[in-house]
């Protein structure tokens, strides 16, 4: 079913460019939550469409977790300190996606050099996996906002969990459910930290300029 | 003449191993003197503390630090760690070095290693930059003036007397291992002593307070003991064994005479710090009426350190004048010229020692008390704790200068041991006879003034003599202000030297027949300081301060340089 897997790859990256380049919150959030449905699908294509106890359950915990409940925390919080937009992105559209685009060039060009243990089940998951990680890395970047930081921390996340798919043999499940878990308390502690930062400064930019008036 | 000590126990990357050879011998011999009487001094000195503060496990920091409160101490302090780290870095690489080249850590097995030239002279510059720092040579003395003043009178002492004599061991050592050295060390070591004796002193000139100048004196001591090494070894690598001998038991004897005087005058201007509670020598004035115990005993260490016979100073320096004079008969032209350098520098710094003295024992001792100063009443002020450590080390100066024989066992030991030779034995009534026609014709002189000074008394007899006050000239209206002062003492020979000295002068002039009031302020800056480290330090702010300019302000580009290096990281594996 290496077709399938190929376009949720691509789907992948072109959400993550989507995400780099989108500057509504909300919208982000949204962005994320299919990327992580899509992603959620792959480990029922891995095994040449014979599907498996443990693939269901990865898959199902996956999307679970990413399309649904940490979406719904991050939206969550977002109701809770009250802004939806991103104020002053630090890159616009059109740099975005020049950025974003070298970067996809880069890990498409590192991934040619790299060697992994096992075969993949397809060329395409590697450099994806990669481009997945950069951009996520370079929403990171780009962004001011805490609740940002967080969804470019998730993206990297999925790239790292595209990666560990495409090892999927030699990676027991409980780790990856562990690391999910992991993530998943990550966001709700990063959720309360946030509202507690909100509390005390109402404000939650990451950068060290106070607001001018007007500002939220 | 060797003993050697090996510990049963092996410590990581060596082995327990204690020696006691000619060499440490004469620096043990200078630190047991000196300690033991800072100790005795210690507890006179810091009874006034006692009670204040808990004396427990903690007492050797909180008597070092005592004054940590004070902003100067604590500069002092952050000065002196930067600049013993440097030091030591430079350490860390000539040993390195050595052992590299030798095949082992061990001092016994690097003397007997043949180290080809070149690592030779580099060993000999990194123990130069290393222990340079360390005993204070210019221009890396500027550390020096700053913490020996900062500690409590007998820790100066220490400082002065033993810790910078540690460096000086430290080159001793690396010239006693390194036996290949090239021909130009011993004129870089000279040259070295010169500049550092003469400008140590001049700076100690213009000095106004007492234990900063005190200080400033080491860096000249320092600079005579280099100037005895490089001495010794002109005369090891032209191979002339008596003059090797002279150069490094020269240095040796006054390393050890160096601790006891300049520790003997540290513990003087401690007791007047005691009892006056300042070290500003233009506070002071007539203390010889008030502690004339005390005055004695920093009159003996003047005399020392200005190398006048009778004294040890003039001893182990006489020691350097007669191996440099033998430098002159001896060595090849280019010698001969470095020799009478060393000669004409060394009278000079000898010179103006006196000079230097003379202002602090007649400004801090003699005139009138410039200022109240306060005193509990009592005749001396010192308690017996401080005068006795003060007497012993004022007495072993005299017995030096006075009986040289008894320590020439201990130094030409010392110098035979480092010139890596033995044929000295035989020549030693050459040296030890002109120094004792000296000491004779000193003690004639004395005898003779003492003779007059006599015959005074007899002819005066009960005659009545009007008392008069010290600087009165005839005047009516006295004023202790009328007396000269730290500066006005010192402002010819400052003046003089201007141009290399950084004396700055503001104020002071009076026009008029009746002038108002006035104010003058002057002071000498360490050109070293001001010229190389202050720039240094200026351009290194500069240079933070423009890398602060592009310093991440946000968090984002922190994760930027992240990603970048990570990219970077993986093409760079990965081709």
């Amino acid at each position: 079913m290496t077709p399938w897997i190929d376009v949720i790859c691509i789907l992948a990256v072109f959400l993550s460019l989507t995400l780099l380049a989108t500057h509504r919150i909300v919208g982000m959030i949204k962005i994320f939550a299919v990327q992580s449905f899509f992603l959620g699908l792959v480990p029922l294509f891995l095994h040449g469409g014979i599907i498996a106890g443990r693939d269901l359950a990865v898959s199902l915990v996956t999307m679970v977790l990413k399309a649904g409940l940490v979406p719904a925390v991050l939206f969550w919080e977002l109701r809770h300190i009250s802004m939806r937009s991103e104020v002053r992105p630090i890159l616009g559209l059109g740099a975005s996606i020049l950025c974003g685009a070298v970067l996809i060039a880069v890990a498409f060009w590192i991934s040619l050099a790299m060697k992994l243990p096992g075969k993949l089940e397809s060329s395409l998951v590697l450099p994806c996996s990669l481009a997945t990680i950069l951009l996520g890395f370079m929403t990171m970047v780009t962004r001011t906002r805490a609740v940002t930081q967080v969804l470019g921390y998730m993206v990297i996340e999925n790239g790292i969990f595209l990666f560990a798919l495409s090892l999927f043999d030699t990676m027991p499940v409980p780790i990856e459910m562990g690391i999910l878990l992991d993530i998943f308390v990550a966001v709700f502690v990063m959720a309360i930290v946030l509202n507690h930062i909100n509390e005390e400064f109402e404000r939650t930019r990451s950068t060290g300029r106070r607001p001018r008036w007007g500002e939220s | 003449m060797e003993k050697i000590f090996r510990g049963p126990w092996t410590v990581p990357f060596g082995e327990c191993s204690l020696r006691l050879d000619p060499l440490n011998l004469v620096f043990l011999a200078a630190i047991v003197v000196l300690v033991l009487s800072s100790a005795i001094y210690g507890t006179g000195y810091l009874r006034p503390y006692r009670g204040k503060k808990p004396l427990g496990i903690h007492a050797f920091f909180y008597l070092v630090f005592m004054a940590a409160e004070k902003p100067a101490v604590r500069q002092a302090g952050f000065i002196y760690l930067i600049a013993s780290h440097c030091a030591t870095f430079f350490l860390f690489l000539m040993f390195f070095l050595m052992a590299h080249a030798a095949g082992s850590m061990d001092f016994d097995v690097m003397a007997r290693t043949d180290f080809p030239q070149a690592v030779a002279a580099l060993a000999f510059l990194l123990a130069l930059a290393g222990f340079g720092v360390k005993a204070g040579f210019l221009p890396t003395h500027i550390w020096l003036p700053y913490a020996h003043p900062a500690a409590p009178a007998h820790i100066s002492a220490l400082l002065s007397g033993i810790a910078i004599k540690m460096g000086i061991y430290g080159i001793c050592r690396v010239l006693w291992i390194v036996k290949t050295l090239p021909g130009w060390c011993g004129y870089t070591l000279l040259a070295l002593g010169i500049v550092s004796g003469l400008m140590g002193v001049l700076y100690a000139l213009g000095q106004h307070e007492l234990k900063r100048l005190l200080a400033y004196h080491s860096i000249e001591n320092i600079g005579i003991i280099a100037v005895g090494l490089g001495v010794g070894l002109l005369g090891r690598s032209h191979q002339v064994p008596f003059l090797a001998v002279l150069g490094f038991g020269g240095a040796l004897l006054h390393v050890v005479n160096h601790a006891l005087f300049k520790g003997l005058l540290f513990l003087g201007a401690g007791s007047v710090i005691h009892r006056t509670h300042s070290g500003e020598m233009d506070h002071l004035g007539g203390l010889a009426k008030t502690m004339p115990w005390t005055a004695g005993f920093f009159l003996a260490g003047a005399l020392s350190i200005c190398g006048l016979p009778l004294f040890n100073g003039f001893v182990s320096e006489f020691l350097i004048y007669f191996g440099l004079f033998t430098g002159l008969r001896e060595l090849p032209p280019e010698g001969v010229v470095a020799c009478s350098l060393g000669i004409l520098s060394l009278a000079l710094m000898g010179a103006l020692a006196l000079a230097c003295f003379s202002k602090v024992y007649g400004i801090v001792f003699l005139g009138k008390p410039r200022t109240d100063i306060k005193t509990d009443g009592t005749p001396e002020g010192t308690p017996f704790s401080m005068l006795l450590p003060m007497a012993i080390l004022a007495a072993l100066c005299l017995w030096i200068g006075l009986v040289p024989q008894s320590v020439t066992g201990l130094i030409f030991g010392g110098g035979t041991y480092l010139a890596h030779t033995d044929a000295f034995a035989v020549r030693l009534g050459t040296v030890l006879g002109p120094l004792a026609t000296v000491v004779r014709m000193a003690l004639l002189f004395l005898a003779l003034i003492l003779g007059l000074v006599l015959l005074r008394r007899l002819f005066l007899g009960t005659k009545p003599l009007p008392v008069r006050e010290t600087w009165s000239c005839g005047f009516v209206a006295v004023s202790s202000r009328i007396q000269y002062t730290s500066a006005s003492f010192a402002r010819m020979i400052v003046e003089l030297m201007k141009n290399i000295l950084l004396f700055r002068r503001r104020g002071g002039q009076v026009t008029g027949v009746f002038p108002g009031k006035a104010h003058m302020k002057s002071s000498v800056h360490d050109a070293s300081e001001e010229m190389i480290f202050r720039p240094g330090l200026a351009l290194s702010n500069e240079i933070s301060k423009k890398l602060g300019h592009s310093r991440i302000r946000y968090t984002q580009l922190y994760l930027m340089y992240i990603l970048l290096f990570l990219v970077f990281l993986l093409i760079w594996k990965l081709k």
